[in-house]
């Protein structure tokens, strides 16, 4: 005799205010989870903080870099800083427009690698 | 025995780390209730496979594991699925583990879809990996991801102060503290250095820093003296007298600087001893931050052993203004 197995498919269900803000900094794959574990959202926000994914730590370091501030930009750093360079100079490189600062920094390291601190510490 | 092995946690309550993903997968496993599909993601060594395993366990499961680094074809795929389209005859629960799933191939990713869109009420599957953007979107979409973070320096210490309360072993707080740093935010890594320290002796800084063949910071401060005063006598003695590996060396004295610097403007203190930490600090006080920049960009093109002797000698005699 055949037994028919039951097919369990999850229910998708709306994202919170809380999810949503989440998504700024969260994937939603990891956001979803939440809807039932409201207070956890802040423990995992100051998790991601510690340690953030990559597109994060190129939104950071583009303000860090924009704003010429050396601590922050050493706060974004805490990942592999190589990993985090070559990250940003693709980004740069993809950008349709630049600022004349990111321009020069683009012209610095279209190149060569050079650390992320002397671009910070560029003179205008 | 190996301490790793020892202390590996078998209840979700033994993790060490980790709050948030404990308490929501032990709310899970309390109403007996697992997400259809989970991605286990972080860096390797976060316990990611371990609490899987432990998941099997909490919840009386079935469990099938694959390694996908040696499995990833569509004949593995399919294996699984005809698998996890028969319930367990015990009636079960049935947890498919696959490791390392971003080496999964396309096809199998495709063989694998539909039963993940319509899975059975009591099979479950956990993608392990490192790399969760190369786990297919529409994979992902069915997916509750649990990151799995590195553990924080004072959860590891307090890690550290019980094993070694079990063991019955008493190491100075430095040891303990060098052992942590060591182990950056991974508990196997740290229980190993713990157990080679405490079977070792290596009970001073200096002798963990020989045994792990770490770079002598003391020589790493003055040879950065040396190259930002100028004074090649000091920074070409420091590498004359190196018998380490240079371009670990190298990695290590970049670290050195970023720690300087983040000490500097109070992200973190550094670490080392009251008279190190002096003599890193007056460095930056004495000297602008631009020239630490030059240093970083000119350590950049050490990156082969073969010239690392000569490029890091370029620097001391020539100084940090004459180069770049």
């Amino acid at each position: 005799m055949l037994i028919k197995v039951k097919v369990e498919k999850e229910v998708e269900r709306p994202l919170t205010e809380l999810q949503k803000v989440a998504l700024n900094f969260l994937p939603i794959e990891q956001v979803k989870k939440f809807a039932d574990y409201p207070h956890l959202v802040e423990a995992e926000l100051l998790n991601e903080a510690r340690e953030p994914e990559m597109e994060n730590v190129i939104r950071d370091l583009f303000d860090a870099l924009h704003e010429k501030n050396p601590p922050k930009l050493l706060k974004v750093l805490q990942g592999d800083k190589r990993k985090i360079f070559y990250a940003y100079r693709k980004q740069l490189m993809s950008k349709d427009t630049l600022t004349e600062e990111e321009a020069k920094a683009l012209l610095k390291i279209e190149n060569k690698e050079v650390s992320l601190l002397s671009i910070s510490l560029m003179k205008d | 025995m190996d301490w790793s092995l020892k202390y590996r946690p078998k209840r979700l309550d033994d993790l060490v780390g980790q709050d948030v993903n404990k308490e929501i997968l032990k709310d899970l496993v309390a109403k007996d209730k697992l997400f259809n599909a989970m991605i286990f993601y972080g860096r390797s060594g976060c316990g990611k496979t371990t609490t899987a395993r432990i998941l099997v366990n909490e919840l009386n499961a079935e469990s099938v594991e694959l390694d996908a680094a040696s499995n990833n074809g569509v004949d593995d795929a399919r294996n699984i699925k005809d698998m996890a389209s028969k319930l367990a005859l015990t009636g079960r629960k049935k947890i498919f583990i696959i490791d390392e799933a971003h080496m999964l191939s396309k096809s199998a990713w495709n063989a694998l879809l539909k039963i993940i869109e319509e899975p059975n009420s009591k099979t479950h599957f956990i993608f392990c990996t490192t790399e969760y953007t190369a786990i297919p979107a529409t994979i992902r979409g069915r997916s509750h991801m649990f990151k799995f973070y590195s553990i924080e320096p004072e959860v590891l210490k307090d890690y550290a102060g019980f094993v070694l309360h079990q063991e019955g072993i008493k190491l100075p707080e430095a040891v303990a503290d060098l052992i942590i740093k060591e182990s950056k935010g991974q508990v196997r890594d740290m229980l190993k250095l713990l157990q080679v320290a405490a079977e070792h002796n290596l009970n001073t800084v200096e002798k963990l820093e020989k045994f792990l063949a770490l770079p002598d910071i003391r020589g790493m401060g003055s040879y950065l003296t040396g190259v930002l005063t100028h004074n090649s006598r000091l920074a070409v003695r420091v590498l004359k007298g190196l018998n380490t590996d240079l371009l670990e060396w190298r990695n290590r004295l970049e670290q050195l600087i970023y720690e300087i610097l983040e000490d500097h403007y109070g992200i973190r203190p550094l670490t080392y001893s009251d008279s190190q930490n002096q003599k890193l600090r007056e460095l930056v006080a004495q000297h602008p931050l631009e020239k630490f920049g030059k240093i970083l960009d000119y350590l950049l093109k050490v990156n082969r052993a073969e010239t690392a002797y000569q490029l890091l000698y370029v620097l001391a005699v020539l100084g940090v203004d004459n180069v770049n």
